[in-house]
């Protein structure tokens, strides 16, 4: 019997649960699959409906989860096996080699900036955009701030062909290339799971043709290009002309609410992040076009209602209710026609510089397989099932599990940490429960 | 041949200047002619389409005579001129269908000609009472399918679920230059129970039901079928749109419902080709021809290579070892028929055709038309029990061939060329890469996509025939542009209707630089032939 709890996704669920537990007196352990903790929260510029800036408010939190003593964080791992029941699972984890000595590391970004192929590897953490080296710190405000050697695509850990010019810079002697995955098997009272989502792939709704007109990017791509951080440095640029578009629709639902892939659902928060998209092309640049284009404008949330007004009248977006039928290019100008229908007036095209499509949320590809490992169950859909969705919504169809944030529906950041919160009292509850004790801490 | 008692029914289509004042002449003259005849005016020969003629015989007339003014006489310079050369194709049509040309003639009359009309008039009386009675049964066809209650195609076809978005419309190519036309506002209508508005709307004849609607409606509502099944009650209400042809296509697909018919259809067949009239094992392939050898006959005008892609289908299954089964009194598919609001004569036109098959033994049909194919695959089921007849389309059989090595292409083509996608072969059937892979196959092939290609590919503007006109032309001549702008040479296409469109729209007034839009045209089935050798 053990009250330790592991945190599997160290996004800002995990990470709420994290603190709360820790705070609480359990010793936690968070697995975060990634070289950084943070999740998806970490990379997008700014949050509604209060327009803060979201690494600014979650950095602190990564940090402090990152540093608590009660919190033991393990990047680049994954749960590959769990047995046992509520209060004595068996985990066996695997701690992917980073090739990088966590101790060691100081982030200086030497390794980096000797990498041979270093601006040649699409930067992943950027959408795509920019590049990377095969030695690289995944974003700036990383936690741990510490560089990670990409298995995949670095010369020597692939084909055995290169001199290792990274581990010659490295002044701290950091990089090790012997490095192997390391098992750890160890026993905990509880599980939260908190993995987070992925965002749809559009490339298959050929009518928009994501994929195919380089301007149109989707709402994530949209998120570090206008992110003081990300590759552009917070310039909004065209992909077909590094121009700034001045005129940007904005196309909701796609791939959410249709039936036509298996996600009929509303993701809840794209009309909001739509709004904010389009207030922040406002706020660099005053004479930028929004318009964005909605199946139902869904703004429940505290504030949320009074944002969309907010947009419409002071920062001038326009919002137009109709789903485009299809998106068009000049094969020169490589601007874009967004056809959508008029009721009463017939269909017609709005001529923009950019479109940014806002893609559901869909659960995270490891979802399926960790259900598995874990044995629990997941909706129609691929999301982590609540025993009871109405009165036990945090606990997994198996006791001492539980289920937290983006993994188990489309979710705002406020409900992702209120679910890490709801969740680690779960945890705590059953645990202080199993043990006979009254309370923690 | 016939019995004493049988008295033809002749209709003589005469025209005012010419043949009505004879027919006038013979009577103040007191000339005799046989009673069989019923004379109707035209203001001109030239007036008499192949459909009024076609529906003559529909009704049970036995004999037609077209009567005009003499070669240069006529008041409308040459209307006379082209009556005759509609009669000659409508008598190709006859003696397809088994009736025989002999049933239908063409005489100049002049006013004062009263004997020569009444000759004519004997002539044709005899004539008629030799051959016998129109085989066709007669009179006015009952419908033996009722139109489904409103209630059950809002049901149905998922309407219930549209949230109005306007997505369907925004990808509607009809609705894009017809603003009358918008399948949102049908179906918002519809779930306002507007039942008999929407049933009378004239908007209901233009929908394509080329599908590219429902691609893309996330609510996944069929159009298509709400269409199809809504124009069942609006043709029970007298609406039935604008048939292409004033209606003549659908006149022969009527009459090959009916069962005293004996059609003569392979007359198309060159030498060399090899078929056979029944299957030997359960292997063997039936050819569907369908309509090709009609179209051939119907669209002269605008050289539609229908009977062209017949031969070359069955040269490449005989290249491949394959000796097809062809029907000489093969039957329509009922397609149109189906899609036009007309389920009972389609219903009639499947049972025949699946008694045919049937009776041939045969197993497995294989179609170079992709709205055959759709019809036999997905329709039949829903109508026929026991259908369990393979079918595809050639090009999957193609494909197959390529890769079991049956099927050798080893001519070159050096051509650059772009693919039509059609909607009931792409979007209907979901079958994008087996003619993109029949066709890389041939060598010097190089392909292009155009913009609007699998699923989002573009119609070729008419479906069933009905409602083509100015929206079907622009559709047209804007995916012929399309396809200009690949810089590839050749549009190539699996379906012979979509041929005919195209080769329509390239026929007349373009409304365009003719630069733009002029590509040759061409069906798979050609494109393979010629590599074969």
């Amino acid at each position: 019997m053990t009250e330790d709890v592991l945190i599997i996704g160290g996004g800002v669920c995990g990470i709420q649960a994290a603190l709360d537990l820790g705070d609480k007196g359990f010793n936690v352990w968070m697995v975060e699959k990634e070289p950084s903790i943070g999740g998806r929260m970490a990379l997008l510029d700014k949050v509604f409906p209060t327009n803060d800036c979201s690494i600014c408010i979650l950095a602190p939190k990564m940090i402090t989860c990152f540093n608590h003593p009660k919190v033991n964080v393990l990047t680049c791992s994954e749960v590959e096996k769990v047995s046992g029941s509520l209060g004595e699972f068996e985990v066996t984890i695997r701690k992917k080699a980073r090739y990088v000595d966590e101790k060691k590391c100081t982030g200086c970004d030497a390794c980096t900036q000797a990498c041979v192929l270093k601006g040649k590897i699409p930067d992943e953490w950027n959408e795509g955009f920019g590049t990377r080296a095969a030695a690289y710190i995944p974003f700036m405000q990383a936690v741990p701030r510490v560089a990670v050697i990409d298995p995949e695509k670095c010369l020597y850990l692939t084909k055995k062909k290169c001199k290792k010019e990274c581990a010659e810079a490295c002044q701290r002697g950091a990089i090790d290339f012997d490095m192997k995955d390391e098992i750890i098997t160890r026993k905990f009272g509880a599980i939260i799971v908190a993995v987070g989502l992925v965002m749809f792939d559009p490339s298959g709704i050929t009518e928009y043709g994501y994929g195919r007109f380089h301007n149109v990017i989707q709402s994530m791509e949209y998120e570090r290009l206008i992110n003081a951080s990300g590759p552009t440095g917070g310039h909004l640029k065209r992909r077909s002309d590094g121009e700034r578009p001045k005129r940007i629709a904005y196309i909701q639902c796609v791939g959410a609410r249709d039936l036509r892939n298996g996600h009929p659902y509303c993701c809840s928060v794209c009309c909001m992040y739509a709004t904010k998209d389009a207030m922040l092309a406002y706020m660099h640049h005053d004479d930028t076009e929004n318009y964005i284009f909605y199946t139902d404008l869904r703004a429940f949330g505290r504030g949320f209602d009074e944002y969309i007004r907010r947009g419409a009248q002071e920062y001038g977006i326009k919002y137009i209710r109709a789903r485009p039928g299809e998106i068009t290019e000049d094969s020169v100008t490589k601007n874009l026609y967004v056809w959508y229908d008029v009721p009463g007036q017939g269909v017609t095209n709005l001529e923009v510089d950019m479109v940014v499509l806002s893609t559901a949320f869909v659960p995270h590809p490891s979802s399926k397989k960790l259900a598995e490992v874990l044995g629990i169950h997941t909706d129609e859909y691929g999301f982590f099932k609540a025993s009871d969705d109405l009165l036990a919504p945090m606990d997994s169809s198996a006791p001492g599990i539980f289920i937290a944030g983006a993994c188990t529906r489309p979710m705002d950041v406020t409900d992702a940490v209120t679910q890490g919160g709801a969740a680690a009292d779960r945890a705590a509850q059953v645990l202080t429960g199993a043990t006979g004790k009254v309370s923690v801490a | 041949m016939a019995d004493g008692n049988f008295e033809p029914r002749i209709i003589a289509f005469s025209c005012n200047w010419c043949a009505y004042a004879g027919a006038d002449f013979a009577g103040v003259s007191r000339i005799q002619y046989p009673p069989n005849v019923k004379i109707l005016r035209v203001m001109c020969s030239g007036r008499v389409e192949p459909s009024f003629i076609l529906r003559a015989f529909e009704k049970g007339a036995d004999g037609v005579i077209v009567g005009g003014c003499h070669e240069a006489d006529c008041h409308y310079i040459s209307g006379n001129l082209r009556a005759k050369e509609r009669v000659e194709a409508t008598q190709q049509i006859l003696e397809m269908l088994g009736l025989g040309s002999e049933r239908l003639r063409i005489k100049w009359i002049n006013a004062n000609e009263g004997e020569a009309l009444a000759r004519e008039i004997e002539e044709l009386t005899v004539k008629l009472k030799q051959i016998g009675p129109n085989p066709l049964s007669t009179g006015t066809r009952e419908d033996t399918v009722a139109a489904l209650e409103f209630e059950d195609i809002l049901n149905a076809t998922d309407a219930r679920l549209c949230v109005e978005c306007g997505k369907c419309t925004a990808s509607c190519p009809v609705s894009r230059r017809n603003p009358d036309f918008s399948p949102r506002l049908t179906v918002e209508m519809a779930l306002e129970n507007l039942e008999s508005e929407v049933e009378t709307s004239p908007a209901i004849w233009e929908c394509l039901t080329c599908g590219i609607c429902e691609e893309r409606c996330p609510y996944n509502v069929r159009f298509s079928d709400f269409i199809k099944d809504t124009r069942v009650e609006a043709r029970s209400l007298g609406r039935k749109g604008n048939p292409v042809q004033a209606g003549a296509i659908f006149s022969w697909m009527r009459m090959m419902a009916s069962n005293g018919l004996k059609q003569r259809k392979l007359g198309w067949l060159e030498d060399g080709l090899q078929i056979k009239h029944e299957a030997e094992s359960d292997d063997d392939i039936m050819f569907f021809v369908g309509c090709l050898p009609y179209y051939e006959v119907s669209h002269r005008q605008i050289m539609p290579g229908s009977v062209q892609i017949a031969r070359d289908s069955v040269a490449i299954l005989n290249s491949m070892g394959i000796t097809p089964v062809l029907l000489p009194d093969e039957r329509c598919c009922g397609h149109d028929m189906l899609y036009s609001g007309n389920p009972s004569v389609f219903e009639a036109l499947a049972i025949k055709t699946a008694e045919a098959i049937r009776k041939a033994n045969v197993k497995r049909v294989v179609l170079s038309c992709p709205e055959g194919y759709l019809t036999m695959k997905h329709h039949y089921p829903q109508v026929l029990d026991g259908w369990d007849v393979e079918v595809m389309h050639i090009t999957e059989l193609l494909s197959e061939g390529i890769d079991s090595g049956r099927l050798t292409l080893n001519k070159e083509i050096s051509a650059k060329i772009t693919y039509q996608d059609p909607c009931r072969l792409g979007r209907r059937l979901g079958i994008y890469q087996a003619p993109r892979k029949v066709l890389s196959a041939i060598p010097g092939i190089e392909m292009v996509e155009m913009n609007h290609y699998g699923p989002d590919a573009i119609c070729s503007g008419v479906s069933s025939w009905v409602n083509c006109g100015n929206v079907s032309r622009s559709i047209q001549i804007e995916r012929l542009r399309e396809a200009k702008s690949t810089g590839a040479s050749m549009l190539v296409t699996s379906c012979p209707k979509c041929l005919i469109h195209f080769r329509c729209a390239l026929s007349g007034k373009t409304g365009t630089d003719r630069d733009e839009i002029q590509i040759e045209t061409r069906d798979i089935t050609g494109l393979v032939r010629e590599a074969l050798i």
